[in-house]
């Protein structure tokens, strides 16, 4: 056994140890605690909630209803129980229990701590108090035997954990290629959008015939659900709320198959995963880079250092997981939001027609989509930041030419969404396309500015095939949602200003005027911000090589 | 004619602790400069100060005649250096990277083409040039940075454990192209832990120790400079190794035993 406390000893410590010291990891720290409470808090209130509508449904017997209410609730746990641990696992290649390997340690033993681990780790823990709230709610208010319903919570959450590690595995063992790990994020992530745009669709101009659907839906639904844990945890339930102890007990002797099938699959593929070998990653599965033809062509109107810099970062914003996730999903994403705007909306809003007002928010949403590469312009570098300062060349034109890059990709990310909103959705009129435009040229002025400033004091090293994994940077948010606030209430004032004088046709021009201002204050920070780069190297240098977090 | 490298009371404090206590080091023009110290001697935190990557706290530095805080740019123009975390962009393939270090050092496009494909030749990295620097093996990602830190024809080459994690072959090519440099009055600073290598390359030494310069000069010159105890009969034949361990307190460390291993 002390092995088993020795490695569990391990994790703890590890875990603790992760979290830092000083005040700003306090403060990290702090929030993290905060935001799991706050998590507790609402799972165990929607477990309570479960329950209370459950003893609804049951008051007012209906009962097909509390049968859907009951494999719906299971399918959604089920869902988080099993995804969410398995999308951590797509972002993260490392695999702790390998390390383990060098001691004269049981497979069984390794296994049982990977297990142990995994069951009270985040993504599983999350939803313990919705099962405890929706047991506690549902044997309150409804009268379900206590022991046998037990029962079924844990070996259901055991089945859950089990088949969630058989997926990790596995899924490990086909992942261990970086690049099949960034095509099969994107493929996954760009699919479940599909998905949830198919649906809105679907169910949103159905209305007439909604009852009959449902109903067809509901029964393949229950059909297709009793083959997994949460069809038999949500008959099982079913049966023994009435009365039916035969099929209760045959609910609880599925699911301890289940939950026995799941752990043993789970340790062979845990035990294929430790020893598997070439089985991805290696030297002849390393495909070349894609070519590109604009390969060192200097800018007109800039220094070949700018030039050099720009193409540099233009390669590694279309190499990154984030550049390619944006480039698919903003175009879907604002498109599909505009879909909604362009066909409930057609009703004018205090006047204004939603269109010209969904517009210039589309643009802003985009926008907001890919500032995280400004707000922390060096954190795919790693050491390769030694560079700007090993090299002749003024930061200045570093800096300059990394946003040249990013204004370049988010205006074409933008164009190519906005084109998909005027050829299948909405039309703005002409006035509101043009002021759409100068204010998203002010927004991209305005993020640079606050972007590089948070680049040079706060840089934090990321990993750039991983878009998951990788730590939000609180201040660098905070600076562009500041710096977007602050736009928009100049553009909202301007705008009242025009209408009350009777002279909105100027808004173009004052907007232009606007836009020429933020490029002034742009192009006069580069000086300072250059400075304080310089001034800062050892520092910048230093959090931009270390490990990523 | 001014040194190739020169400080004067170079000092790099981190809080009280001083890293580098106030070395003066004074490297010749086409030499092949060993410097060498124990873990945490100051070694790297002095190379990072006479390339631009610290600041000094006091004292002053120079490369061909440059002051590194006050002319950096000139200086810069000057060097190549293989830091001991390597500078490497590593989504860009070899070719790309080497085509933007050469653009950063002002070098024409067509003149890094021709000499892109030199230096790939030269350090095996021909075949791999289609691949991303992230897919290299560590030993092929030292040779890309020493090809980086050569693209521009550097005055003075800093060179950070350059041998760290390479194979015999590369190693060997690696020396062979450090020694051809040399005849073309090069300077080359290089650390290494490894004093075989030092001891067959460098033609002169420095030894720091707790961030100060304990011996500076020809292997001989370090060799006269030790106290022999029992009879100096052995001090011409002394290697690298038994130099460095007199002069660093190697050999006063006080021999442990393991008594369940006897």
């Amino acid at each position: 056994m002390s092995q088993l406390f020795a490695m569990l000893r391990l994790r703890w410590r590890l875990t603790v140890r992760s979290l830092g010291k000083g005040p700003g990891h306090l403060i990290e720290f702090i929030a993290k605690l905060l935001l799991f409470l706050a998590f507790l808090v609402i799972a165990l209130g929607a477990g309570v909630g479960a329950g209370v509508v459950a003893a609804m449904l049951i008051a007012q017997d209906r009962q097909p209803n509390f049968r859907v209410f009951l494999h719906m609730l299971f399918v959604v746990s089920f869902l988080v129980g099993f995804f969410m641990p398995l999308l951590d696992s797509v972002s993260n290649a490392s695999l702790d229990a390998r390390r383990y390997l060098l001691y004269p340690i049981s497979m069984r033993r390794l296994y049982a701590v990977q297990f142990l681990t995994s069951a009270v780790s985040t993504s599983h823990i999350l939803y313990l108090p919705a099962f405890l709230g929706a047991f506690l709610g549902a044997y309150a208010f409804t009268g379900f035997s206590a022991l046998p319903a037990l029962c079924i919570f844990v070996l259901y959450y055991f089945a859950v954990v089990a088949w969630s590690q058989t997926a990790i595995a596995l899924l490990q063992v086909a992942l261990r290629a970086r690049r099949m790990r960034e095509l099969v994020g994107l493929a996954g992530f760009t699919v479940f959008i599909i998905w949830w745009f198919f649906h809105v669709r679907t169910f949103s101009g159905v209305a007439e015939d909604i009852e009959a659907r449902m109903k067809v839906l509901f029964h393949t639904f229950i059909e297709v659900d009793s083959v997994f844990p949460s069809g038999w945890a949500a008959e099982g339930l079913y049966a023994l709320r009435y009365g039916d102890a035969a099929t209760a007990w045959w609910g609880i002797l599925g699911l301890s198959a289940l939950a026995a099938a799941g752990l043993y699959a789970s340790y062979r593929a845990f035990a294929f995963q430790c020893y598997a070998v070439g089985t991805g990653g290696g030297p002849s599965e390393i495909k070349e880079a894609g070519t590109s033809r604009f390969v060192d062509k200097r800018l007109p109107l800039f220094h070949n250092i700018t030039s050099a810099i720009f193409w540099k970062e233009l390669r590694y914003i279309f190499r990154s997981a984030a550049g390619k996730y944006n480039f698919v999903i903003l175009p879907v994403f604002v498109g599909g939001i505009g879909f909604l705007f362009g066909t409930h909306l057609s009703k004018p809003i205090w006047g204004l027609n939603p269109v010209d007002l969904a517009f210039p928010g589309l643009l802003f949403y985009a926008s907001l989509m890919t500032n995280n590469m400004v707000l922390n312009a060096f954190a795919w570098e790693g050491g390769g930041v030694q560079s700007y300062f090993l090299s002749p060349v003024s930061l200045r034109r570093v800096l300059l030419g990394k946003n040249l890059a990013f204004w370049l990709y988010t205006t074409m990310v933008t164009a190519i969404s906005v084109l998909v909103l005027l050829l299948f959705v909405i039309r703005p009129g002409a006035l509101i396309l043009i002021t759409g435009v100068e204010l998203f040229a002010i927004l991209m002025f305005a993020y640079a500015l606050c972007g590089n400033l948070t680049s040079v004091l706060q840089p934090v090293r990321r990993d750039m095939s991983n878009i998951w994994k990788n730590a939000a940077q609180g201040t660098g948010v905070l600076a562009v949602c500041v710096s977007a606030a602050g736009v928009f209430f100049l553009y909202t004032v301007i705008n009242l200003v025009l209408f009350i004088l009777e002279m909105r046709a100027l808004l173009p021009v004052a907007l232009l005027g606007l836009a020429l201002l933020f490029a002034g204050a742009y192009v006069s920070s580069l000086g300072p911000m250059a400075a304080l780069m310089e001034r800062r190297r050892e520092k910048f240098i230093s959090a931009l090589t270390e490990k990523v977090q | 004619m001014t040194s190739a490298i020169e400080t004067k009371s170079l000092v790099r404090r981190f809080g009280d602790f001083a890293a580098v206590d106030g070395i003066d080091l004074a490297v010749d023009r086409g030499t092949f400069f060993g410097f060498l110290g124990p873990n945490g001697a100051g070694k790297s935190t002095t190379i990072k100060m006479l390339t631009g990557l610290m600041a000094p706290t006091s004292g002053s530095a120079a490369i061909m005649g440059f002051d590194v805080v006050k002319e950096p740019v000139e200086m810069k123009r000057r060097i190549g250096v293989v830091p001991e975390e390597l500078a490497l962009f590593d989504r860009l393939t070899g070719p790309e990277y080497l085509g933007f270090c050469g653009r950063m050092h002002g070098v024409d496009p067509a003149t890094v083409a021709r000499r892109t494909d030199d230096l790939l030749d030269m350090m095996g990295l021909q075949e791999d040039r289609g691949k991303l620097i992230v897919d290299y093996s560590h030993g092929m990602q030292k040779k890309l940075a020493i090809a980086a830190s050569l693209l521009h024809g550097p005055e003075v080459l800093f060179l950070d454990e350059p041998f760290e994690g390479v194979d015999a072959i590369s190693s060997r090519m690696i020396k062979d192209l450090l020694l051809s440099l040399l005849k073309k009055e090069i300077t080359i600073f290089l650390t290494s832990h490894i004093l075989e290598i030092v001891e067959g390359l460098c033609t002169d030494l420095a030894i720091i120790h707790m961030g100060a310069l304990v011996a500076q000069g020809s292997l001989d010159e370090l060799r006269s400079g030790i106290e022999l105890n029992g009879g100096g009969g052995a001090r011409e034949t002394m290697t690298l190794e038994e130099v460095f361990l007199s002069l660093v307190g190697g050999n006063d460390v006080e021999r442990k035993t393991l008594s369940w291993l006897e």
